[in-house]
């Protein structure tokens, strides 16, 4: 196999010229490849940061409460006992906590903008102080912005407090220590409002955070008048995501055993589901349990439509490089007619010829998708260090964030320069199995 | 040798160099021809995609070009950007100087004026219905026949009563909830109903002030509407076509709800699901037995049967059951059960339930909560946060030809001017004037700022957290609905009035759309040299999120086109160098009986430009007819969202001599680009080396 093996090599290097372009082409592809996975990855990765600091834990426990079989809220109560079922029911549970939701115009004299509310209790949100980065001043200011980032997220302890995205802050035209106007309406045609005041304003996390707002639990439920058991909805998070589907299906379980009244489960967001609710003929509270891509499922069809894309681009590419290289193994067949005559006739074996052939394909291949994927991390890496920020809002949109991130696991490399390299030892296949077919008599006559 | 000779040995050459290495002709020339069916056919989907995009932007809404104010603080974004809530895009505070501006250019047919605003409509629910016919009653003098609608408005109360105590679970005012438990124990007896014939206007106002305001599921609408001057919009945006109703009569206020609004949000809803039933059994083809979706579908929407149930007057009601006993005589339960199962229709049932539904139930419910010719009170914020609400008669629905399943361009309601300023929150100077004789006539001095929010909101019972608001514009203290309601009704504006004032943005028509991109910079000078304020963006831009997709599209086409041609060329030289590598010996022979470097190369190039162009003809060929093919079937739109790239339910893409042109040239450069390395090696081949040996 040694042998082989040397030979291989001594006949990629015999002739560089054609191994090197041939390399360069893999490695291209390889290269592409790396990086188109790195920017789904991207995506996945800003998705799953996103969803579950803004709109979901891992798991949710939430639900709807009907006051009369058609007027619908996002809301649950007893939120004690929930938490405390919650609590002993479910293994590897990192932390639980639950949020108010709320849906309103925020006005602040100059402009509005309609934004969805999460009350939480920041002495519970250890997470959320991880996430959110403050904002420098220069990302919403329209003059005199620096690079410094007022506020403090703990502030959301004080009532009547807000912590809102830096698009958000200059729409509005407001910074830190201004004041903000919630307006809601109920569906009786009610008007209730609160003034808040902005303790810090954040980074932007793509499309979710344009309407996302953060205030103290205490403002929304002043907002709907609710009382201290109830909440919008209970979040779980575990030590693996991987978990959450196994998680939800055990707890539903568990939450029927206890006598609540549970949904069906709908992949969809909560917001989703209002027409579903209003639909059916119960009343008083039932629990929805859903996991956290559920409640961001309305935006996957980015990750698919990023992916076909890809698909589509690498196939191309890979029948193009497979011509390439089946050309170029026809060539090397050819040229070593005799070569193989020789062997042939010295007792080799077909199958060693085969391998011999195949080897070549395998030492190139496997040399020039490492060397692709190698600069397609390093490029990566560069790319995400130089923080570019993207220059559209439907790129933005579509790749959920305001800057350029791409994020390459090794598991992506290493699936990456399998794949390809097996591509190139398929596309040699054939030329070698010519090879191997040659009768030694007829391959020494060869003249060429 | 002249150069003509030259030239044609070179084109003999060629062809016979192209014949002798068939195995790199081949390959080389597939890639090539893969590569020119890839542009050509790309190029001509997106420029199909773009113009039928610029036909549905352009003959809906947005015209050529929109004007707009330039110290806007967000893009206009006519189909929706982004962010949810109003875009502030300045004001136009005089059209007509606008509008006379623009005239003075050659290329501009028309300017219309334009405005989006987003009122909130609440849909009325079955009480306010009842109370309303109670007092018509009473009004004619007929107190017995608004008794017997009495026990409705009992049985209401008592519902309301029992969900108090799901509220109690909610709620942290239950001190609020027991005295709403008064009213409602009070409706709800029969005491309070024999009294009725004593005082029935005194019942009335206590039901109307009371007990109305304790009842809740009410709909929530938001109209996205665009106000505009009508009578000038139907003139040049020919997609625009009235489906129910009429339109509204020229000079009056007046409101038109878009047909896909209209049947998907404002209709019943067991109503629209059945119909989306129907349909997709009916067109798609879909039977309920084998479709999942569908059959969970028809099993939720039998559990909605109350929506049909509540609206139904007793008598009504026992005349349905009747009629149910017939068509479905193995149902022994009452009405609400006789309702479930009409509504768990099957293949079989389902024609004859659709059309019995139509025929003996809809007659008798509301079927749109804000039907045709009704009046409806919008209510929107102004940019301080204060509600403005007008009251408007709907006069009918509208489509746009061809877009009429596009949620975006579908999404759009409209209305007059005069109405979209009420609702935007601009005064004009003949309502301020009104209003100074308002507040003459009222005493502003006595009503304080409390009182004021009482009569705008609705009433005490309100559970508002007040805040003190900064900012309260000049209507505080004033009884606005009296103003309006004075107002609106039949007051009759003539165009001018209509027109001149404020908009919001102006949409430009062309009358030629080849002078779209020198008449934009021709109004952007226009806008300088006569300091107008305004900024001008293409249909594109101005509708929003759309046209970003369109471009966005386009990126990522051409990035996947220069990944592939750069894969492309590699592969091409190689298998390029290694022909070139092979011919050694014969090139060697010719520079050996006197052909020169600089021939060498030419032939080489000029080889490989052959190839070029044989392969891009026959791509473009290829192109050509499979392009020709799907714009005579049309490409389907896979989803409504679709639509609109699309300017219909199905896209006829066009090719143009551009698009063939465009490829070819690509493809042209990309084979030089590709043999300059080999042509390169071939030409540095020295006469002795090359005899000497093979390789």
């Amino acid at each position: 196999m040694s042998v082989l093996l040397s030979v291989a090599v001594r006949n990629l290097l015999q002739s560089r010229r054609r191994s090197t372009l041939l390399a360069l082409a893999i490695g291209l592809v390889t290269m592409m490849l790396v990086l188109l996975l790195g920017i789904s990855g991207g995506i996945k990765a800003n998705m799953i940061r996103s969803a579950t600091t803004i709109s979901s834990g891992y798991v949710n426990v939430a639900g709807f409460f009907k006051v009369n079989t058609t007027d619908v809220a996002p809301m649950v109560t007893n939120v004690a006992e929930i938490r405390k079922i919650v609590e002993e029911n479910t293994d590897d549970l990192v932390q639980v906590m639950d949020r108010g939701r709320g849906w309103c115009k925020v006005t602040s004299g100059t402009a509005s903008v309609q934004a969805g509310l999460s009350g939480v209790d920041i002495n519970e949100e250890t997470r959320l102080l991880d996430v959110l980065q403050l904002a420098p001043t220069s990302d919403y200011k329209k003059e005199g912005g620096t690079s410094e980032t007022p506020g403090n997220l703990k502030d959301l302890m004080k009532p009547n407090s807000a912590v809102i995205f830096a698009s958000q802050a200059k729409r509005l035209g407001v910074e830190v220590g201004d004041e903000l106007t919630f307006q809601t309406e109920t569906s009786a045609g009610r008007t209730n409002t609160i003034d808040v005041t902005i303790v810090a304003v954040v980074r932007d996390m793509g499309l979710l955070s344009s309407w996302s707002m953060f205030v103290s639990k205490q403002v929304t439920r002043d907002l709907y008048q609710l009382n201290e058991d109830t909440s919008g909805a209970v979040w779980l998070y575990l030590k693996d995501i991987d978990q959450s589907e196994a998680v939800m299906d055990h707890l539903r379980e568990v939450f029927k055993a206890k006598g609540y009244r549970v949904m069906d489960h709908e992949a969809k967001p909560f917001f989703m589901k209002f027409e579903t609710a209003a639909g059916e003929d119960w009343t008083g509270q039932a629990l929805d349990l859903t996991v956290w891509s559920d409640e961001v499922s309305f935006l996957s069809w980015v990750i698919t439509a990023f992916d076909t894309v890809t698909w589509f681009l690498i196939t191309i590419l890979v029948v193009i490089i497979a011509v390439g290289i089946m050309n170029a193994m026809w060539n090397a067949v050819r040229e070593r007619t005799r070569e193989v005559g020789t062997l042939r006739a010295i007792g080799m074996y077909r199958t060693q010829v085969l391998q011999m052939f195949l080897l070549e394909a395998v030492v190139l291949g496997l040399f020039s998708t490492s060397m692709g994927a190698l600069v397609g991390a390093l490029l990566s890496l560069v790319l995400n260090a130089a923080n570019i920020r993207l220059p559209m809002d439907a790129m933005k949109a579509i790749l959920l964030s305001d800057t350029l991130y791409l994020s390459v696991s090794p598991a992506s490399l290493i699936s990456a320069v399998l794949a390809l390299t097996a591509f190139t030892t398929l596309s040699a296949l054939w030329p070698a199995i010519r090879a191997a077919s040659l009768q030694p008599v007829v391959a020494l006559s060869h003249a060429d | 040798m002249n150069g003509a000779d030259v030239l044609k040995l070179l084109v003999q050459l060629a062809f016979r160099n192209l014949a002798a290495h068939r195995v790199k002709s081949l390959i080389v020339g597939a890639l090539l021809t893969f590569g020119t069916l890839l542009v050509v056919m790309g190029s001509a989907l997106l420029d199909s995609i773009e113009s039928s995009m610029q036909k549905s932007i352009t003959s809906s809404v947005a015209g050529h070009l929109q004007v707009y104010s330039e110290e806007a603080k967000d893009p206009l974004a006519l189909f929706g950007g982004l962010s949810f809530g109003p875009a502030d895009i300045g004001e136009i505070n005089d059209f007509n100087k606008l509008e006379t501006a623009l005239k003075t250019l050659p290329e501009i047919e028309a300017v219309v004026p334009m405005g989006l605003v987003t009122p909130t409509v609440f849909g009325k629910n079955e009480l306010d219905g009842l109370l309303e016919r109670m007092r018509e009653a009473v009004r004619a003098g007929d107190v017995a026949s608004a008794k017997t609608l009495g026990p409705q408005v009992q049985a209401i109360a008592k519902q309301l009563s029992d969900e108090l105590g799901n509220r109690r679970l909610l709620s942290r005012n239950l001190e609020e909830l027991d005295q709403q438990k008064v009213v409602l124990d009070k409706v709800s007896s029969d005491a309070f109903w024999a009294g009725f014939e004593v005082d029935p206007l005194k019942t009335l106002e206590f039901l109307d002030f009371e007990f109305a305001p304790l009842s809740t599921a009410s709909r929530i609408f938001y109209f996205r509407t665009l106000g505009t001057d009508l009578n000038d919009f139907v003139k040049h945006f020919d997609r625009f076509r009235i489906v129910d109703g009429t339109m509204i009569p020229e000079g009056q206020q007046g409101f038109l709800i878009s047909k896909r609004v209209y049947e998907e949000f404002v209709k019943n809803k067991v109503a629209r699901e059945l119909d989306d039933i129907h349909e997709q059994v009916t067109e798609k083809g879909s039977t309920i037995a084998e479709t999942p979706g569908l059959k969970e579908q028809v099993a939720r929407n039998a559990r909605q049967y109350q929506r049909i149930l509540f609206q139904l007057t007793p008598a009504d009601a026992s005349a349905l059951e009747g009629k149910l006993r017939t068509l479905i005589p193995e149902e022994k339960g009452d009405l609400a059960a006789q309702l479930q199962n009409f509504l768990a229709v099957d293949d079989t049932t389902l024609d004859s339930r659709f059309a019995f539904f139509y025929a003996e139930i809809a007659p008798h419910i509301q079927l749109y909560d804000t039907p045709v010719g009704s009046t409806m009170t919008l209510r929107s914020f102004t940019k301080s946060g204060y509600v403005r609400s007008v009251n408007v008669k709907i006069y009918g629905t509208f489509q746009f030809d061809g877009l009429e399943r596009s949620d975006l361009a579908g999404s759009l309601s409209m209305t007059d001017m005069v109405t979209l300023r009420d609702l935007y929150g601009k005064m004009s100077d003949e309502q301020r004037a009104e209003l100074k004789d308002i507040k003459t006539q009222v005493g502003v001095a006595d009503v304080g700022r409390a009182d004021a929010e009482a009569a705008l909101f609705g009433g005490s019972t309100t559970l508002e957290v007040t805040e003190d608001k900064t900012g309260f514009d000049e209507f505080a203290g004033v009884d606005l609905a009296a103003a309006h309601q004075k107002e609106t009704g039949t007051k009759v504006y003539t165009q001018a009035q209509m027109r001149d004032g404020l908009a919001l943005n102006a949409a430009v028509i062309l009358k030629d759309v080849h002078t779209l991109n020198s008449t934009l910079t021709k109004i952007q000078e226009l806008s300088k040299s006569q300091k107008l304020g305004m900024q001008v963006v293409d249909w594109a831009q101005a509708s929003g999120i759309v046209g970003q997709f369109v471009m966005v599209i386009r990126s990522v086409l051409y990035t996947c086109i220069f990944i592939i041609f750069l894969v492309a060329v590699v592969i091409i030289n190689n298998t390029m160098v290694m022909a070139t590598m092979e011919r050694t010996f014969e090139i060697g022979t010719m520079r050996a009986i006197g052909a020169q470097r600089g021939f060498v190369m030419a032939l080489f190039l000029f080889e490989t430009m052959l190839l070029g162009f044989i392969a891009g003809g026959i791509g473009s060929l290829l192109s050509v007819g499979v392009i020709s093919y799907l714009g005579h079937v049309g490409i389907p739109a896979p989803a409504d969202v679709i639509v609109v790239l699309f300017a219909g339910p199905r896209l006829y893409p066009t090719i143009t001599l551009g698009n063939v042109g465009f490829g070819m040239s690509v493809i042209t450069f990309i084979s030089l680009l590709s043999t300059f390395y080999p042509a390169r090696i071939a030409a540095t081949i020295a006469p002795v080396v090359a005899m000497s040996g093979k390789e």
